[in-house]
């Protein structure tokens, strides 16, 4: 098997040959899909010392906000579009790879959300454009800590976006007995996997079972995770499905139990007529956090109108309003205080800190060998 | 000679066409299953020809069989369908024909999610089905669990392909002479008799034709499986989209898309020697 095709280079006189190799060297249209597919730099490029070239904040154009669905307040991007009189595309994605698959395929967004592992590759990779805090009338709002965060010396190519938690949302009108524990899902698959999903992401499934078994949830260890995959097998055959739109499955009924992220819990909350009903708990092996980041792609046509947009929405009236939709703590001072002054008080199932995202357990994307074994077992589960 | 230039001329824009968005396509996605991809998931080209090993993980098995079998329950489903409703507006419709041809392909209209999104507001757990089947005082909440089912995702296929099955058979039941059908009953022939020995092999070539427009799509298809199915309803179409936006592997997507590329040509190729054969079809 190829098993290492997640680390080798190829560079672009390679792929250049291949076309020539395959007598269409020639095509125009050959050669635009080049450009796209490998135009971005390499990462030797990023290492060189040249000075960085900082995009200016001023509108210059359209903006194309590149985002997971249901995860900004759309009243606070309509406000801006009025405000700066500019159009607000919203494309969505699904997880991470969905993400980094179409930046890789030369569509340009002016602005994107990776969470802080994949903004670290990106870092790497070179592939963002490195943000002006002096450029930010609002920077002022964003925490100490997140002016040098570990994924990104001196917040150089990103600004903070959300913390979240991983845990399980449940209906429980519906279902008893959770104990707090991932344990949760072999518990009651047996009395509702008809109605129980996990999310469609391999890092939250892979860490979820190896958290459960008391592995570390970023395990290389090949044993580790088959031991891991062999338990989600277990409870896999009649699962309903692998799904990261926890919030459509819970409010339509689909779900009665979801393996879901924080603010979603909120989100359901705020959608059925009996919120009461709603529950979200963290397991105590181990709760996955960390934080999302907005960053501006190289590949980006309206650097300028992205800058303003992040500026709008570190704006303490925006974080706030913005907070009060998504249900996850947006990090700024104002976005903080307002999930802890409402959401955190109200639901103290979902209260958590900024220290939440600093000292927690992070789920960091495998690169190299390591990924293309998580992607193996994956495979074996999804596949199956 | 010069109308010939003239044929060739014409020639140019079908050609351009499959030029530029079917072949220069398909050169990239061989240029990238030869490759690999970056902690990034950008693709760096090569010539790593041992990509195509992967066809054979056995990983892919069961997704390729499952393919196979949900485009054969489509194509006998459609057939089952679609002979009697094309059959029946060829021989009964009279002035409405084409009307009720229009009625067939108007939903076609709308968008394809936003029908098949439809069907979870009619077949939810808490959908209008299940609903007044609760109310009809079926037991279980819900009574019945429709989606995710491999069910829901071979009734999206027929849903979304039928109309393809419908029209090549009303094609041929109207090309038909109707004088056959009246030579048959007047020769003894029962209606099972007439139909098996007279209108049955006169629309074999668009029931063939049927097939083929509803099998080969639904052995790709990945939408469907992807909204109405499951955990066990992968089929090959998902297998490939999952290698580019869940795996972030695009060699592996590559290599699979060619690998069923190629088994679709076999089969477009056997069609077409088929009907090539066939008698009284040169028209």
């Amino acid at each position: 098997m190829a098993s290492d095709i997640w680390k080798q280079d190829f560079n672009r006189r390679d792929f250049l040959r291949a076309g020539a190799a395959l007598g269409l060297g020639g095509s125009a249209l050959w050669l635009a899909a080049a450009c796209g597919a490998s135009g971005t730099p390499t990462p030797a490029a990023n290492a060189s010392p040249t000075p960085l070239v900082y995009p200016k904040a001023e509108i210059d154009g359209d903006l194309t906000l590149f985002n997971w669905s249901q995860y900004m307040d759309p009243g606070v991007i309509d406000k801006f579009a009025k405000h700066y009189g500019v159009k607000v595309n919203t494309p969505y994605f699904d997880n991470m790879e969905d993400m980094l698959t179409k930046l890789n395929a030369g569509v340009s967004y002016d602005l994107t959300f990776p969470t802080m592992d994949y903004a670290l590759n990106l870092i790497k990779a070179g592939a963002l454009l490195p943000i002006d805090h002096n450029q930010l009338a609002n920077w002022s709002q964003v925490p100490a800590y997140f002016n040098d965060p570990w994924y990104d010396p001196k917040a150089t190519y990103s600004v903070p976006y959300a913390i979240w938690t991983t845990g399980i949302m449940w209906r429980s009108n519906k279902v008893k007995g959770m104990t707090g524990s991932w344990n949760d899902f072999w518990l009651q698959a047996p009395t509702f996997h008809d109605k129980m999903f996990l999310l469609n992401d391999y890092q939250e499934v892979l860490g979820m079972s190896l958290l459960r078994k008391g592995f570390d949830i970023n395990s290389g260890k090949k044993s580790d995770l088959d031991t891991a995959v062999s338990e989600v097998l277990n409870i896999r055959q009649g699962l309903r499905g692998f799904e990261t739109d926890d919030i459509t499955n819970m409010v339509n009924g689909t779900a009665w139990i979801h393996h879901s992220w924080s603010g979603d819990a909120y989100q359901v909350i705020s959608q059925v007529n009996d919120p009461e009903n709603i529950q979200y708990e963290t397991a105590k092996e181990g709760v996955p956090t960390g934080n999302d980041t907005m960053a501006i792609p190289k590949s980006a046509k309206h650097p300028g109108t992205a800058l303003k947009f992040i500026d709008w929405m570190l704006a303490p009236e925006n974080a706030s309003a913005n907070v009060d939709y998504f249900g996850y703590p947006q990090v700024s001072t104002a976005g903080i205080a307002r999930y802890q002054s409402t959401i955190a008080k109200q639901y103290p199932f979902l209260d958590m800190s900024l220290d939440t995202a600093v000292n927690g357990l992070r789920e960091i994307v495998p690169t190299g060998d390591k990924r293309y074994l998580w992607i193996q077992e994956w495979r074996k589960i999804i596949y199956s | 000679m010069s109308a010939n230039r003239l044929w060739r001329l014409l020639l140019a824009p079908g050609a351009l066409w499959l030029l530029v968005l079917f072949i220069a396509p398909f050169g990239v996605v061989v240029a990238v299953s030869l490759g690999t991809t970056d902690f990034v998931g950008r693709v760096h080209f090569g010539w790593r020809f041992e990509n195509y090993q992967s066809i054979l993980d056995p990983l892919y098995y069961p997704i390729l069989l499952r393919s196979a079998i949900y485009a054969l329950e489509t194509t006998g489903l459609c057939l089952l369908i679609g002979y009697p409703v094309a059959y029946t507006i060829a021989r009964f419709g009279g002035r409405f024909k084409n009307l009720l041809v229009i009625l067939i392909i108007l939903p076609w209209f709308a968008d394809y999610l936003v029908r098949i999104y439809a069907w979870f507001v009619i077949l939810g757990d808490e959908g209008v089905v299940n609903g007044l089947l609760h109310a009809a005082g079926l037991p279980g909440s819900p009574p019945v669990i429709f989606l995710n089912r491999p069910f829901a995702v071979v009734g999206g296929l027929v849903y979304d392909y039928l109309p393809f099955m419908i029209l090549p058979i009303y094609a041929a039941l109207d090309r038909m002479n109707p004088a056959l059908i009246e030579a048959g009953k007047d020769l003894y022939g029962s209606p099972a008799q007439t139909f098996l020995h007279v209108t049955w092999p006169a629309t074999i070539q668009g029931v063939i034709a049927g097939a083929i427009l509803v099998g080969l799509p639904s052995v790709g298809d990945f939408a469907t499986a992807q909204i109405l199915g499951g955990t066990n309803t992968f089929m090959i179409g998902n297998l490939i989209q999952d290698q580019f936006s869940g795996a972030g592997d695009w060699p592996s997507g590559a290599v699979l898309t060619i690998g069923l590329m190629a088994l679709l040509s076999v089969m477009m190729i056997f069609y077409l020697r088929s009907t090539a054969r066939a008698p009284g079809m040169t028209s």
